[in-house]
This record gives structure tokens, C-alpha cells and sequence, in this order.
């Protein structure tokens, strides 16, 4: 059986395979399969005897994030290249795709989110099916999608946090960053968590947040807007509720950096835009500027136009910070105080009521060059009733994977998995978290040309591969031959319900429309149970 | 193979000096019609790298009656592909290279969210342009390989003072450790 996709969207497709696919700049017109770009260039249609004896290329993606859409439109590119037709199937986790796209930028950065629609435009191409609602690793393993296909790229991100483990860090009112970002996101993971960032809210007029990266400057943003700023965004309705209601009382929104403001991750445009927040000072230490500028640092400065840009516009913002009132709602950076513990609150002791910091002093590594931070013994308490650990995240090691412990990174050179012919990683799970969505193209037009080098040189054996997408479809939904599910494994042989593209859309349609009485862009579902019952609703196709 | 053989470079050396004041609103031309005409009938060479193979592309290139609102431009992609183009007037150079399939990403659409559709222009065109919002620059920062005359393509209108522009697409470049 083909997917069959709505109409209005095949018709676009087969109408104008080019305009549809400004994205797919270059996507040969199937069959007739002569690119444009190589239009003027030797390469032909494959023959019955090429590398690939005539059949297409399978390719499994697993993570329908930036990375696995931008391995996928890459791969499409490369028919011509490879020799043979590539299918792609992109299998993701919840039912809904592009990962931190919709699950990290932040509501107020709908820009950001306007790579959706180059996605959306991979995902309608008809050679690329849409597998959601399927957990690798749970629903299906490793060694199974291996088998199916000839290539899988393992582009599943960096789902662990890299956490805080400093004395007091389990007290109630501490989370890692991707919590509450997950949460006002409207991740089905962390959706019952309103009450818990409610109740952290309402004790203290104080947020700190450990980490000077972009996801800890998205955090004090979205915290210092409130839920007046926010309501004509995709923000969560619960999200709002809280910030509505407990969040009202929030004053200020503390930042906490190791290091100095030199070696900081986060970039120009997210600090620019603390600094020009409505209604929200934005404030800054000279002093701890002026400590952060070493000579190794100041070399730094020198060089990188980044950093001394932000150097500039901190000094700027540093300058009227003097002028703030103390009574003002502010933002306020702090840099070189590391976090020493986390204290309890004086009437509810199982719940944070401070921060213990203390002063740090850089000190240059020779054998590295880099720049540690090293405790001075002085210290400073902060009150605030919620701690957000912002200090990175990690990849979690997934069954039949190779893992490099030291790295917390699928094992692997080039994006070749070790040891596991066929198996490519990408994005996150590849190099680690960080980056911005674009890096990600590089990434992943990396990952291809190994890709395309390994089925070229015939590295990559091409077995004898039944038709992939069917057999991947009969072991999740237990088709005719297919083998039960591995979530189904003791006996029950419960069936995965899988969403495909055409499922996506109901769930992203009724999204829009119950956005749209509320003047928002969408109101997404947040519950996975939802999102399937919507997803399989019949009846609704035009 | 050729195609995928990108020359990791690491921009950790790029330094940035501010170029210029912004020179000069469009000029209305006249004078530059006959270049365009020169610059058409011209049968172009395209530069290539030890394994590109040649290849030569003539997009967009429209009768002469539509090229009153048409400005001659050339891409040059990072393979060393030489793109000639005939851009409408007032459409981004994003808009232009989509249309005619440069290798030129644009992943927020042309919302200054992102610098993946930077480019370096030569500095006698650079210099003609109005100067860049600091919202621009805040981008740049990020984009890879950035040099004194680097733009997103977003954010410039096609005038006839940029007839004849040479368009460079960066190459990628990667930072894995």
C-alpha cells in the first residue's frame, strides 16, 4: 500500500515538483531523474547494473529533528551521485516531528521556526515517509533496523541533561533547563509539571539559572516577558497559566556564570534581546567584567569578532546598570561565581530557598589554553525559590549503539558509527550539544558525502533487503508476516500505532485551529494519547 | 564525488573591520545597459576545482525584452559551479539564488534568524550597499568563514548598481573535534 498523501499536497507536488520544492532545490524530477545540477555532467540514470542492481537505496533517519531533516534533504540531493534511487524513512519517538524546533526555540522566536517549512517540503516528497509515534530502541532495536535497511542515520539528539550535582540540587524547586523549556513548549514528557514550576514561582520573587549558554538566556527571557508578552505566541496554555498567575510576582532573574563573560556560549542575538526587554532592566557588573578580561582573554577578544562584539554591548549595558533601581524588574548577569550549593528554604525545608555562590578567578590551563575557573573562598548567598541547571545536555546511550563515554556522543568518525557498517550519526548524537540549527547542514552534508562515498566504492554491502518501509511497517503494526513489536515483547504483541505524515497533519491542523481562537499561531497537544486518537480521526480528508 | 569534497576550513582566523559608510541609494542606469548586454552575450567560462568537473549553467536568462527590470548576476558556489542569473529588480539575493538553484540554504526564510544564506560579495559592491542593521551583524557572528565583506543574502535588494555583481557562496566548514 502507498501512503497516500492529502490531495492538496500531491497536487502541488505533481503539478510542479520544482516550485513546490524550493527547498529540494535540486531534486530530480522522478523518474526521468536528471538533476538540473547535473544536467550538463556525464552521470546517468542507474542501469540494472549498477552499485545498486537497480533498486533503491533504503535509508532509515531516526529523529525528525534539524539533523534528520537535513541528512534527509541532503540525501535527496544525491541520486544522482549514489546512482539509484534513495527512500527515506524518518522514524521519530513522539507523533509529531522536528524535534527542538518545536520543542526547544523559544515561542517568541517564531522566525527560528520558519525552518519547518523547508522540512515540510522533505517530508511531502514522495520518496520520504514519515514513521512517528516509533521509539527506537524500545519499538524497534538497532540491530532490527539494520536489517531493513541498507543505511540508517541515528540523528536522535542529546535527550540526557548534564546535571547539577552540587550539595542541596535535589531540594524541590531546582530542575534542569530543558524541564521548564520542554514544558512551556508543550512536551509530552514534561506537560504535568505546571504545578511543580507553580508552586517554585510563588515562593520567591527570585529565578537563578546556572548557566550562561543560549538555552539559560531563553529561560530568564521567557520568565522576565511573562505571560502578558507571550500570549500572542505558540507558548502552552498551561505554560501561561503559571507565569500568569504564580509567575506575576517575579522580579528578578539572575544568571549565573562560571566563567567570565569571554568564555560564555550564548550568541549576540538572544543577549541583544535581554537587553531591550519591555518593561525589564538588564543588568551587568563592571567589576566582574573587568575580572573576566585576562590576558588570555583579552587575546580572545582580539580575535573573535563574536565575543568582542558582546564584550562591547556588556560594557554598554553595564554602564546604566548603575542607574537601575533596586526595586526594578531585571535581568541580571553574573559571571566568575560558581554555584557551591543549594540551600533550603528557612520555612519549607525540603524546598530551595538560596543559592550559595562564590567567587571564581580564571586561571589559564598552559597544556590546553583554555581558561578554568578557580574558587576564591569568597561567598554570597542569593535567595530565589526556583534553580534552573541550564549547563548542557547530553546524549544518552541507546541498546546496540556504540557510545563514547568520554564525549557522552554516539562513537563514531565522520559520522560512521564505529563498527557498524551502514550506521551513520548526525547532528547532537554525532558531535555533542551544541550549535545553532544551521550547523546541522554542514553536519549532515558531511554525513551524506560518507554516505554516498561508502555506497559508490561498494564499502557498503548492499544485501538483500526486502522492501524496508513494508517490513518496517509489519514489525510495528504486526502486518500479515510481520513479527510483533518489541514494546509488545512478553507475550502481549501490543502493536505500535504509528503516525505517518498524513497523521501529522490532522494533529498540526487541529493545532492551528484551536490556535487560532486564541490569536495564536497554534495550541499544541500535549498529551501523546491526543495527538494519536486525532491523528488516526478518518473521515477529515478533503 | 567531486561535488562532496569540501575543503574544511576554520574561520577561528577571521577578523572583522568595519568597511565603508553606505554609499549611494540605486543609481537609475543607463549606462550600465550595455555591460548587461556585453556581459549576456557573453559566452562565460566556469572556474573549477581540481575534480569538478566543468559544468555550465544559464538560468533565468530571459529575452531581451524582460531585461529592463532584470540586473546581470553571477554565483559563485563554493565548488567552484559558476551560476550567471538574471535577477529582477528588488527581489533578495536569497530570493535569487532560490529561484535559480544556487546552493544557497535560507533555513528561516529570509527572516534575519539565521546566517545560513551568508555571502561575500567583492568590496566595490559591498561598499555601494547600505550599511548593515546591527540585527544583521548579531547573525553574521555565526556564520561560518566570515570575511569584511560578507552580507546575508536576505537582506539585500537587487538595484542596478549591483550589475554584474560576483557573488560568492562560502563553503562550508566544519568545527568537529
Amino acid at each position: 500500500m502507498r501512503w497516500v498523501r492529502s490531495s492538496a499536497r500531491l497536487g502541488l507536488r505533481a503539478v510542479s515538483y520544482k516550485s513546490a520544492a524550493q527547498g529540494l532545490k535540486h531534486t530530480p524530477p522522478l523518474p526521468t531523474c536528471v538533476s538540473a545540477r547535473t544536467a550538463g555532467t556525464a552521470i546517468q540514470r542507474p542501469t540494472a547494473t549498477d552499485v545498486s542492481a537497480g533498486r533503491p537505496l533504503r535509508v532509515c533517519v531516526v529523529g525528525s529533528g534539524p539533523a534528520g531533516f537535513y541528512v534527509t534533504k541532503y540525501l535527496l540531493k544525491e541520486e544522482a551521485e549514489l546512482g539509484c534511487e534513495v527512500v527515506i524513512d524518518i522514524v521519530d519517538r513522539l507523533p509529531t516531528p522536528y524535534g527542538l524546533v518545536r520543542f526547544g526555540v523559544a515561542p517568541d522566536h517564531p522566525e527560528v521556526k520558519a525552518v519547518q517549512n523547508d522540512f515540510d517540503q522533505v517530508a511531502s516528497d514522495a520518496r520520504v515517509s514519515f514513521f512517528g509515534n516509533v521509539c527506537f530502541g524500545k519499538d524497534v532495536s538497532a540491530a532490527q533496523l539494520s536489517e531493513l535497511y541498507d543505511v540508517v542515520v541515528l540523528a536522535y539528539g542529546a535527550a540526557g541533561d548534564r546535571e547539577l550535582t552540587v550539595p542541596g540540587a535535589d531540594l524541590e524547586g531546582v530542575f534542569a533547563a530543558r524541564a521548564f523549556v520542554s514544558w512551556y513548549n508543550g512536551h509530552p514528557d514534561f506537560a504535568h509539571m505546571s504545578e511543580e514550576f507553580a508552586k517554585a514561582l510563588a515562593s520567591s520573587d527570585t529565578v537563578a539559572v546556572v548557566g550562561v549558554g543560549n538555552v539559560a538566556l531563553d529561560c530568564a527571557r521567557i520568565l522576565a516577558k511573562g505571560a502578558n508578552a507571550l500570549k500572542g505566541s505558540d507558548i502552552c496554555d498551561h505554560a501561561l497559566d503559571v507565569l500568569s498567575s504564580a509567575g506575576a510576582g517575579l522580579r528578578r532573574v539572575v544568571i549565573l556564570g562560571r566563567r567570565g563573560h569571554v568564555q560564555a556560549s550564548f550568541t549576540m542575538k538572544e543577549l541583544r534581546e535581554l537587553t531591550k526587554l519591555d518593561g525589564v532592566a538588564c543588568l551587568v557588573r563592571q567589576e566582574e567584567l573587568e575580572l573576566s578580561r585576562t590576558p588570555a582573554s583579552l587575546d580572545e577578544l582580539k580575535t573573535a569578532r563574536p565575543k568582542n562584539r558582546i564584550d562591547a554591548l556588556l560594557t554598554k549595558v553595564a554602564d546604566g546598570s548603575d542607574s537601575v533601581s533596586a526595586e526594578a524588574k531585571a535581568v541580571e548577569f553574573r559571571f566568575l561565581v560558581g554555584l557551591s550549593d543549594v540551600l533550603p528554604n528557612n520555612s519549607i525545608p525540603n524546598r530551595v530557598g538560596a543559592v550559595r555562590v562564590e567567587r571564581n578567578q580564571l586561571e589559564l590551563d598552559e597544556a590546553t589554553g583554555a581558561q578554568r575557573a578557580i574558587g576564591s573562598g569568597v561567598k554570597e548567598v542569593i535567595e530565589c525559590g526556583m534553580v534552573l541547571g541550564s549547563i548542557g545536555y547530553r546524549c544518552l546511550p541507546v541498546h546496540g549503539v556504540p557510545y563514547d563515554e568520554r564525549n557522552s556522543i554516539i562513537a563514531n568518525e565522520r559520522g560512521r558509527v564505529q563498527g557498524v557498517p551502514g550506521m551513520y550519526c548526525s547532528g547532537w548524537a554525532r558531535r555533542g550539544p551544541s550549535g545553532i540549527i544551521g550547523t546541522n547542514i554542514t553536519d549532515a552534508r558531511s554525513v551524506v558525502a560518507a554516505i554516498v562515498e561508502d555506497v559508490s566504492s561498494k564499502q557498503l554491502a548492499l544485501g538483500d533487503k526486502a522492501e524496508s518501509r513494508q517490513g518496517l511497517r509489519n514489525m510495528l503494526m504486526g502486518g500479515q508476516d510481520g513479527a510483533p513489536g518489541l514494546r509488545g515483547s512478553g507475550g502481549t504483541k501490543k502493536k505500535v500505532q504509528v503516525v505517518d505524515w498524513d497523521g501529522y497533519q490532522r494533529i498540526n491542523r487541529d493545532e492551528v485551529a484551536r490556535g487560532a481562537m486564541k490569536g495564536k499561531p497554534r495550541e499544541k497537544f500535549v498529551h501523546v494519547e491526543e495527538m494519536l486518537s486525532i491523528a488516526t480521526a478518518v473521515g477529515d480528508e478533503e | 564525488m567531486a561535488l562532496l569534497v569540501r575543503r574544511l576550513s576554520s574561520n577561528a582566523g577571521a577578523r572583522w573591520r568595519k568597511v565603508g559608510s553606505g554609499k549611494g541609494l540605486p543609481r537609475s542606469v543607463g549606462a550600465d545597459r550595455s555591460a548587461a548586454a556585453r556581459l549576456a552575450a557573453e559566452t562565460y567560462t566556469v572556474r573549477t576545482m581540481a575534480l569538478v568537473p566543468p559544468r555550465t549553467y544559464r538560468r533565468g536568462i530571459s529575452s531581451t525584452a524582460a531585461r529592463k527590470d532584470k540586473v546581470n548576476m553571477t554565483f559563485l558556489e563554493d565548488d567552484g559551479t559558476e551560476i550567471k542569473v538574471e535577477a529582477e529588480l528588488g527581489a533578495t539575493l536569497l530570493e535569487v539564488a532560490h529561484e535559480n538553484d544556487v546552493e544557497l540554504e535560507g533555513a528561516c526564510g529570509g527572516d534575519l534568524a539565521c546566517s545560513t544564506c551568508h555571502v561575500v560579495l567583492p568590496k566595490e559592491y559591498y561598499d555601494k550597499l547600505d550599511e548593515k542593521e546591527e540585527e544583521e551583524d548579531d547573525m553574521l557572528d555565526l556564520a561560518w568563514g566570515l570575511t569584511d565583506t560578507s552580507r546575508l543574502g536576505c537582506q539585500i535588494k537587487v538595484t542596478r548598481d549591483l550589475e554584474g555583481m560576483l557573488i560568492k557562496v562560502p563553503e562550508d566548514s566544519m568545527d568537529m573535534s
